[in-house]
């Protein structure tokens, strides 16, 4: 799949085992190879970073109910598990985004 | 903790130093009491940090105790004190734990900070593009 749209598959490069990681995916799309990224195509990409993404709204509502309950042990791992939560749901919408706006540019094409 | 390390891993530190402010307010809580000299004296807390298992963040490696000898003093009008007059106090010094209490506070804080900064920044990420 060479398609522009494969570059919103360095998504998948931010899981990678160090900080840095992230960085030698955009070298690589900066050399104009085609990204061999993890599973290789968007649809795969796209429903892993998804499950993802619920793992860790579960993860925030389990704390929360922790937190209800008077179970929770360490405040700030619900905090932190809601600040990672909310940044990964909006990655999924600007990523949900960018993917719509492709898909409309293309739609304008047959004009 | 996979998509966004950076929180993950001042988490981990978040945690250990939550535990430091937990073993000092524990030795302050105990520093004044008094042991019967047959018995051991509280032994001090001291957290033992480490690089986290999987490489990602620190760790709480175990807790080590302090001296169960304490220091002896003398207070014959204490019911614990036995012939000589002598009880046993845990041997922690208030000056000692209240730097190491600013110390976990201030490392407490300085974790928090990097992760509200690694959430600035990634929501700055996310800004990209945009407009």
């Amino acid at each position: 799949m060479t398609s522009p749209i494969e570059a919103i598959g360095a998504v998948s490069g931010l899981g990678g085992p160090l900080p840095i990681a992230p960085v030698d995916t955009t070298l690589d799309l900066g050399a104009a190879k085609p990204v061999e990224g993890a599973g290789g195509d968007f649809a795969a990409t796209l429903n892993n970073s998804l499950q993802q993404v619920q793992d860790m709204q579960h993860n925030t509502n389990d704390m929360a109910v922790q937190a209800a309950t008077g179970n929770l042990n360490d405040v700030h791992d619900y905090m932190i598990a809601s600040a990672e939560s909310g940044i990964a749901s909006s990655l999924t919408v600007a990523v949900r985004n960018k993917a719509l706006e492709a898909f409309q540019e293309i739609m304008r094409m047959q004009a | 903790m996979s998509l966004f390390d950076s929180i993950g891993i001042a988490g981990t530190g978040v945690t250990v130093y939550r535990k430091w402010l937990d073993a000092v307010s524990d030795n302050i809580a105990n520093m004044n009491n008094a042991a019967p000299t047959n018995g051991a004296a509280f032994q001090a807390r001291y957290v033992v940090a480490q690089e986290a298992a999987d490489g990602k963040g620190a760790q709480v490696g175990g807790i080590e105790l302090g001296s169960a000898e304490g220091r002896m003093v003398h207070e014959p009008n204490h019911p614990n004190a036995d012939a000589n007059g002598y009880v046993r106090y845990p041997d922690i010094n208030l000056s000692d734990q209240m730097g190491s209490l600013i110390m976990a506070q201030r490392g407490y804080q300085a974790n928090l900070t990097v992760v509200d900064r690694a959430k600035t920044a990634y929501e700055a990420a996310l800004q990209l593009g945009r407009s």
